[in-house]
């Protein structure tokens, strides 16, 4: 399966800059780590949400407008000191957070917006997703353990599927982008 | 659109989507699962299927189709929700 139209320019922007301003990435609502944990089934050591700091509700995530401010949008912060274990192992003298938990990072993060802002009349919360396709990745810049990182992501609907669109940006600067494909954990069973 | 269109375009999803099927002859009675379709391969070829056909069938219903005939009376159904009226 590959990107395609809105899904592919959507990632190749991932590529090159912020999907969000820096100025708006920390204007609210702000959610902590219990609240996400109500969202996401994940858990430490493989929890890589620790708060919400932006989140824009989309209109209609099939139709996101062409230009202006992005929508159906969410900003996540995580602190890289909860990653010691691993980078102690990614590399023993060199630590970098793995690319391949970026792009978990990023699922994750499109989770919690698929949550917040898909839920059916009288439900808190959309049902939880299920991985099925990782469609497009790619490494722009190594992620050193100092600090917090930013993963910013984007839904779209794609029939039966979601795909989450996002990146991962440290100091400003894109690190990764990645597309990712899931479905609603009820469709499948 | 007519029955018959529908179930062509769902004969061709399967056809790209489920290897196993190709080439076999595909019939309303038969369920994805007989031709050979994993969970994944079931959604995919119902999600093609729905936006190639424009439709929008409630995720519930789809669950209790249990064959091809099942899923393509839903689909005539949910066509004739979305045609316009006179």
């Amino acid at each position: 399966m590959m990107l395609e139209g809105m899904a592919a320019e959507l990632f190749q922007q991932s590529c090159r800059t912020p999907l969000v301003p820096a100025a708006e990435r920390r204007n609210g609502p702000w959610l902590e780590r219990e609240a996400v944990e109500a969202l996401l089934p994940h858990r430490a050591p493989f929890l890589f949400v620790d708060r919400i700091t932006h989140l824009a509700r989309p209109a209609s995530p099939q139709a996101p407008p062409a230009s202006g401010p992005p929508e159906g949008v969410i900003v996540c912060r995580y602190d890289l000191c909860q990653a010691a274990s691993i980078l102690s192992g990614h590399f023993p003298g060199q630590p970098l957070w793995p690319g391949v938990l970026q792009v978990e990072a990023v699922g994750q993060a499109g989770l919690c917006l698929l949550r917040l802002t898909e839920a059916a009349p009288g439900e808190e919360a959309a049902p939880p997703c299920m991985l099925t396709d990782i469609l497009a990745g790619r490494c722009l810049r190594p992620v050193v353990p100092d600090g917090e990182v930013e993963i910013v992501a984007r839904i779209l609907r794609d029939g039966l599927f979601i795909i989450v669109i996002g990146q991962c940006l440290k100091d400003n600067l894109v690190c990764s982008a990645a597309a990712v494909r899931g479905i609603e954990r009820e469709v499948r069973e | 659109m007519t029955r018959s269109d529908i179930f062509a375009v769902v004969k061709s999803n399967i056809q790209t989507i489920v290897e196993e099927a190709q080439g076999m002859e595909i019939t309303e009675e038969m369920s994805l699962r007989d031709l050979g379709a994993d969970s994944l391969q079931i959604v995919e070829v119902i999600s093609r299927s729905m936006k190639e056909l424009r439709l929008k069938v409630p995720r519930t219903d789809l669950m209790n189709a249990r064959d091809l005939k099942g899923l393509i009376d839903l689909f005539e159904t949910a066509q004739g929700r979305s045609s316009p009226r006179p």
